[in-house]
C-alpha cells in the first residue's frame, strides 16, 4: 500500500487489540510483524503463553484521525494540470499530484477528478509525499527532497542532497514515520526520518537478483514493512516489481504474470510504473505502454485483474505513471500523456 | 539547390547496420551522439506484449517512456538532459493542424549508419515529407555546417526540409534564414512544440529578433530588474519566461508591438515608446501592495518593489508633469543606478556625477525645467577652511554637504542630494524626507529630540539633527578628519540651544528674546549660497544675512571693526583670514549688542556648538 492511509490504520488495530485483550501487549515489539499477525487472526506468541488470546478483532472501522493532516493549499485553476506523475493519497480520500511541466503539486479532487488546490514547486517536482503536517517533493532540477507546509504549502527546507539525484518517488510510513526516497538514476531507495536524517538505503544498481536495473517508482505495504520498486529491467532482467522488506531484504518479485522459459518471458510488465497495496492485501501496478492498471494479490503473487487498457473504452488511460485505492475501492491513476486523472469505481475492470 | 532524391535508392545505399545489442543505454552512453538504440530498449525480442509496437503502444508513448520524467533518466538529447512533452506538446498545436508524432522525424532509418551521413537522433537521410515529397536530410552537427539549418545552399537541414509556410528557413530557401547555424533547439525546443518559446524568452533576445534589439545582456548592467543572481541563477540568460512575463504580455508575441501588463488588474498595453505610458504600468508594481496579482513580488529575486507612489500625485515632480519615463530609461537595465536615463550612457568615473548630483542639476540648473537652480550655486568654488571654529586647525570642512566628488575627494564626507530628498514625494509643503536616518530608530516629527522644536512644530530644525545626531544614515559618511560634532548632544547640553537667559545682549527690533530655541535654519542654508539675498557663499552653509524672528526683517549688522555699520552682509571665508574673523562677529553681532567686544577678534574663537553659544 502506498503512503499513509494505511499505516495509521495498522497502528488502529494494534490499539484495537491493546483495548481488547493486551493481545499485542509489548509495546517494543515490531509494529510490523504484530499487525500481520493480527492481520492474519493469529496470537502473538506472548500472549499466547498467558492465555490470554482473545477472539479475533472485529472487522476494523474506518481509519481513525492520524497525525498525518488533510492538505489545504491556495486554490488552482481546474485546468492546470499537464503532466501528472507520481501521487500521494490524502487521509480523506483526495491525491495529491506531482506535475513536472506544470511545476506544481497538485491536490485532486475525486469526485470530479480534477486539480481544486495546488503551489508553485521549486524546481521540477517528480514526486510526492504526505507525512505528519508536511508534504515531501521530489525536486529533479534541485536534487533534493523539498518539504512544505501541508497546510498553506509554504515551503520549509531541503534535503537529501546527494540521496536524490532523480528523485523519481517517495512513499511514506506514517506509522513508523519513515519516508522511502527512489533515486532511478544512482538506482537505490533511500530511507529517511520524517526531519530528513538517512536511515539506510536499500539495493544497489544491477541486474541480478535483488538489485535496480532501471527502477522508476515505489509502493508501500506497511503491513507487511515492504517496499516494492517498478523497474523497466534491461537486457540481463525482465521488466517487474521488485520486493524489499524495510531493512532491504530482498523478498521476491511480481514479473507481471509473464512466462519466462529459455528464450525470454512472454505477457509480462512493458514499462511498469507506480504501485500501490490496499488494505485487501492487492497489488496494483500501473503500465505506461501497455496503459493498464495490473492487480495482483500479494500472498500469491498471481494477477487478477487488469483495469483498462488500449481501445478498452471509457476510461482510458495514456501512459499511466501512478495508481490510489481509496477506501471505497475506487481505483484512481494519473494518465501522464492524456494530463489527467481517470478512475475505474470500485477497482471495476 | 533541391534536395530532393529518391527515398529508396537512398536506403539501399546506406547499408543499414542496426545494432542488435540489449538493454538501455547509460546516461554516459546517452550524452555521445550518435546514439543508436538497442532493439531491447523497445522491443521484447521473443514474443513480449509489446513486441508489436503498433498494437500496444503509439510511438510517443514508446519514446516517452524513457524520454520524459517518467522514465528512470532524463536521457540525454545532444548532451542536455531534455524530457519531452506528451503528444499535445510535440511539434503541433498551433502551427500544425494535425498531431506530429516522434516517428515523422526519428525513425529506425535514422539510426542505420550511411555512407555518406550518419545523422544525430535518429533522423532518417531521407525523409518523406508532408508537401514535398522525399528530402535528403544531413543533420551531423548540432551547430555549424549540417546542423539544423545551417544557411548553406542546400537546404537540407532538418529545420528546413518540411517548412513551405514559415517566416524563415523554408525548404527552398525562399524566405529569410535567421540564426543560420544555431541550435534551433535553444529555441525551438521539443518542450515547446518547437514553436519558438521553448528555448525561453532569454534563449531569443539574447540576440537580435528583426527589430527587436538583444536586452537579455541589459540585465547585467548597473542597474536592472531581475535580481537573478539573488534568485539563484548563474547568469542573465537564465532568467526564466515567467519573470519575462511579469511585465510583457505573450498573448500576441511577434505581432508587432510590445504590450505590457498591468500587475494588479491584468490589463494589457500596446507601448509605443511614448514616456507618459509608462506610469500607470509601473505604479501597478511600485505601489502599496507591490505586484498586486503576483503577491508582491514580480520576480524571481523574490523582492518586493520599492513603494514610490503614495505621495507621487502630490509630489513637486509630478505637478510638473514629469513621468517615470523622463527620469528612468529601459526597464531591463542601465549603465546607471536605479535605472536611470540614458540608459545607454554611464557615469563617468571618479565623479559618476552623471547618476548623482549631476543627474538632479540637468534639471536644476538654469535653464530648468525646474524652478530652483542648484547646479549654478554648487558650480561655485569651493570654500575650505584653514581654521575652523574653537580655533582648531581643521581643513576638511567647507561650505556646504559634500555631495559633489571634488569635495568628497577632500573631505572624506559623503552625502549625495538622495540623503535628504525623495524625488518621487518631495514636495512644497514637505521639500525633505522625513525620516534621513531610519537606522537610529528616531523619526522625525514623531519622538521629538527637542521639546521646544516640537512645539513650534520645527520639523525641519528636527530634520538636521536626525543626522547631526551622531548616528550618520545609511549611504552618508563623516569627514575623514574632524568628524563632525554631535550637535544635538552640544546644542542641548553645551550651547543651551540659544537660550542662554540674561546677559545676551538682544538688540531691540529683532523680534528675538531671551529664552527663544533657535530653528537650525536661523543660522545655516541647507544649501550653499541659496538664501540668494547677496549671493554669498558662507562657509558651513551660514545665512548671508540674518533674519529677524518672523523672517520679515532684515537684521543689518551692527558695526564694522571700527564701529560704523556697512551692511547687511558678511562674507565668511575663513576663520584664520581676517576678513572672515570679522565678518563672523558682524553676523553676531546681527542680534547681539557686543560692541565692547569688537576688539576682541573672532566671535567664533569661544562661541561655536558644544561651546555655549
Amino acid at each position: 500500500m502506498k503512503r499513509d492511509s494505511y499505516g495509521p490504520w495498522a497502528f488502529f488495530i494494534l490499539l484495537t487489540a491493546f483495548a481488547i485483550g493486551g493481545c499485542a501487549d509489548d509495546r517494543e515489539r515490531d509494529y510490523v510483524t504484530d499487525s500481520t499477525l493480527l492481520a492474519k487472526n493469529e496470537c502473538p506468541p506472548g500472549a499466547a503463553k498467558k492465555g490470554e488470546c482473545p477472539e479475533p478483532p472485529p472487522p476494523p472501522p474506518p481509519p481513525p484521525p492520524t497525525g498525518t493532516v488533510e492538505p489545504d493549499l491556495p486554490g488552482v485553476s481546474t485546468d492546470v494540470m499537464r503532466t501528472p506523475m507520481r501521487s500521494a493519497g490524502t487521509p480523506e480520500g483526495r491525491m495529491l499530484v506531482a506535475d513536472p511541466k506544470a511545476g506544481m503539486i497538485l491536490r485532486v479532487d475525486p469526485s470530479y477528478l480534477l486539480p481544486d488546490q495546488g503551489f508553485e514547486a521549486l524546481g521540477k517536482p517528480l514526486s510526492v509525499a504526505l507525512l505528519g503536517d508536511a508534504i515531501f517533493v521530489g525536486n529533479a532540477d534541485g536534487r533534493v527532497i523539498d518539504v512544505y507546509d501541508a497546510i498553506g504549502g509554504g515551503y520549509r527546507t531541503s534535503f537529501g542532497a546527494g540521496r536524490a539525484e532523480r528523485p523519481a518517488d517517495i512513499v511514506a510510513d506514517t506509522g513508523l514515520a519513515l519516508l522511502f526516497v527512489l533515486d532511478s538514476k544512482m538506482k537505490q531507495v533511500t530511507v529517511f526520518e520524517e526531519n530528513g536524517t538517512m536511515v539506510r538505503t536499500i539495493s544497489a544498481p544491477g541486474s541480478g537478483t535483488g538489485q535496480l536495473a532501471s527502477p522508476v517508482a515505489l509502493g508501500l505495504d506497511p503491513v507487511r514493512g515492504e517496499l516494492l520498486v517498478s523497474d523497466y529491467g534491461d537486457a540481463q532482467a525482465s521488466a517487474s516489481v521488485k520486493i524489499f522488506s524495510y531493512d532491504g531484504t530482498y523478498v521476491g518479485f511480481i514479473d507481471g504474470a509473464g512466462t519466462c522459459n529459455f528464450m525470454g518471458c512472454v505477457g509480462g510488465f512493458s514499462r511498469p510504473q507506480g504501485v500501490f497495496v490496499n488494505p485487501a492485501d492487492q497489488v496494483f501496478v500501473t503500465d505506461g505502454l501497455l496503459a493498464t492498471v495490473e492487480v495482483f494479490t500479494r500472498a500469491t503473487l498471481a494477477k487478477v485483474a487488469t483495469l483498462g487498457g488500449r481501445n478498452t473504452g471509457f476510461p482510458e488511460l495514456r501512459f499511466p505513471t501512478d495508481v490510489f485505492v481509496n477506501d471505497a475501492g475506487d481505483v484512481f491513476a494519473t494518465s501522464y500523456q492524456s494530463g489527467t486523472v481517470e478512475v475505474f469505481p470500485g477497482g471495476a475492470p | 539547390m533541391s534536395a530532393r532524391t529518391t527515398y529508396r535508392t537512398a536506403i539501399a545505399s546506406m547499408g543499414m547496420t542496426v545494432a542488435l545489442g540489449l538493454g538501455f543505454p547509460s546516461e554516459a552512453e546517452a550524452q555521445v551522439e550518435p546514439k543508436h538504440h538497442e532493439c531491447h530498449a523497445c522491443h521484447d525480442l521473443h514474443g513480449g506484449g509489446y513486441a508489436a509496437l503498433t498494437a500496444y503502444a503509439t510511438s510517443e508513448d514508446l519514446c516517452l517512456s524513457c524520454h520524459s520524467e517518467a522514465g528512470p533518466v532524463d536521457y540525454p538529447i545532444g548532451g542536455i538532459p531534455t524530457p519531452i512533452p506528451r503528444q499535445t506538446g510535440i511539434h503541433d498545436g498551433s502551427k500544425h493542424s494535425s498531431p506530429t508524432t516522434c516517428w515523422n522525424c526519428h525513425d529506425h532509418e535514422g539510426e542505420a549508419r550511411g555512407a555518406t551521413h550518419d545523422n544525430f537522433a535518429l533522423i532518417p537521410k531521407i525523409r518523406t515529407t508532408p508537401n514535398t515529397g522525399d528530402m535528403l536530410v544531413e543533420f551531423t552537427a548540432r551547430t555549424g555546417t549540417s546542423s539544423f539549418a545551417d544557411g548553406d545552399a542546400m537546404y537540407d537541414g532538418v529545420c528546413e526540409v518540411c517548412h513551405t509556410a514559415t517566416s524563415e528557413h523554408r525548404y527552398d530557401g525562399s524566405v529569410g534564414g535567421h540564426q543560420a547555424g544555431s541550435d534551433c533547439t535553444q529555441c525551438h525546443d521539443h518542450d515547446g512544440g518547437f514553436q519558438g518559446a521553448g528555448g525561453g524568452c532569454a534563449g531569443c533576445h539574447s540576440s537580435t529578433q528583426g527589430s527587436r534589439r538583444a536586452v537579455v545582456s541589459e540585465f547585467d548592467r548597473k542597474s536592472h530588474h531581475v535580481d537573478w543572481a539573488l534568485a539563484g541563477y548563474a547568469a542573465a540568460d537564465s532568467i526564466p519566461d515567467s519573470d519575462c512575463e511579469s511585465c510583457h504580455d505573450q498573448a500576441q508575441h511577434q505581432g508587432g508591438t510590445v504590450r505590457l501588463k498591468n500587475a494588479d488588474d491584468a490589463s494589457v498595453m500596446d507601448y509605443t515608446g511614448v514616456p507618459g505610458q509608462l506610469e500607470t504600468f509601473c505604479a501597478a508594481c511600485h505601489d502599496a501592495d507591490g505586484a498586486g496579482l503576483a503577491g508582491g513580488a514580480p520576480f524571481s529575486d523574490g523582492l518586493t518593489p520599492p513603494n514610490v507612489t503614495d505621495n507621487w500625485a502630490s509630489s513637486s515632480h509630478e505637478g510638473m508633469g514629469a513621468t517615470c519615463g523622463d527620469c528612468h530609461d529601459e526597464g531591463h537595465g542601465s549603465l546607471k543606478v536605479s535605472l536611470l536615463a540614458p540608459a545607454t550612457v554611464a557615469s563617468t568615473a571618479p565623479a559618476y556625477a552623471e547618476e548623482q548630483e549631476g543627474f538632479c542639476f540637468s534639471c536644476h540648473d538654469s535653464d530648468g525645467p525646474a524652478t530652483s537652480d542648484l547646479a549654478t550655486v554648487f558650480a561655485r568654488p569651493i570654500n575650505w577652511t584653514t581654521l575652523a571654529a574653537g580655533g582648531n586647525s581643521v581643513t576638511t570642512y567647507n561650505d556646504r554637504h559634500d555631495v559633489q566628488h571634488d569635495a568628497q575627494a577632500v573631505s572624506g564626507a559623503l552625502i549625495e542630494c538622495t540623503s535628504c530628498h525623495n524625488p518621487h514625494s518631495d514636495a512644497p509643503a514637505q521639500p525633505y524626507i522625513l525620516d534621513p536616518d531610519p537606522s537610529d530608530g528616531h523619526v522625525v516629527g514623531t519622538d521629538w529630540y527637542i521639546s521646544e522644536y516640537q512645539a513650534a512644530g520645527d520639523v525641519q530644525s528636527e530634520f538636521c539633527l536626525d543626522c547631526h545626531d551622531g548616528s550618520l544614515a545609511t549611504g552618508t559618511a563623516d569627514h575623514a578628519t574632524g568628524g563632525l560634532v554631535n550637535v544635538l548632544t552640544a546644542w542641548i547640553n553645551q550651547d543651551g540651544m540659544g537660550q542662554q537667559a540674561g546677559g545676551a545682549g538682544l538688540l531691540a527690533g529683532t523680534g528675538w528674546a531671551s529664552g527663544d530655541v533657535l530653528a537650525c535654519s536661523v543660522c545655516h542654508l541647507p544649501h550653499p549660497n541659496v538664501d540668494q539675498d547677496f549671493d554669498l557663499t558662507n562657509l558651513f552653509s551660514i545665512v548671508d544675512t540674518t533674519k529677524s524672528k518672523d523672517g520679515s526683517t532684515y537684521l543689518p549688522s551692527v558695526l564694522d571693526r571700527k564701529g560704523t555699520q556697512t551692511s547687511f552682509t558678511y562674507s565668511i571665508t575663513d576663520d584664520s583670514d581676517g576678513t572672515g574673523v570679522q565678518n563672523g562677529g558682524r553676523m553676531c553681532m546681527s542680534c547681539h549688542d557686543r560692541t565692547g567686544m569688537i576688539t576682541k577678534g573672532d566671535c567664533w574663537n569661544c562661541h561655536y556648538h558644544g561651546s555655549r553659544f
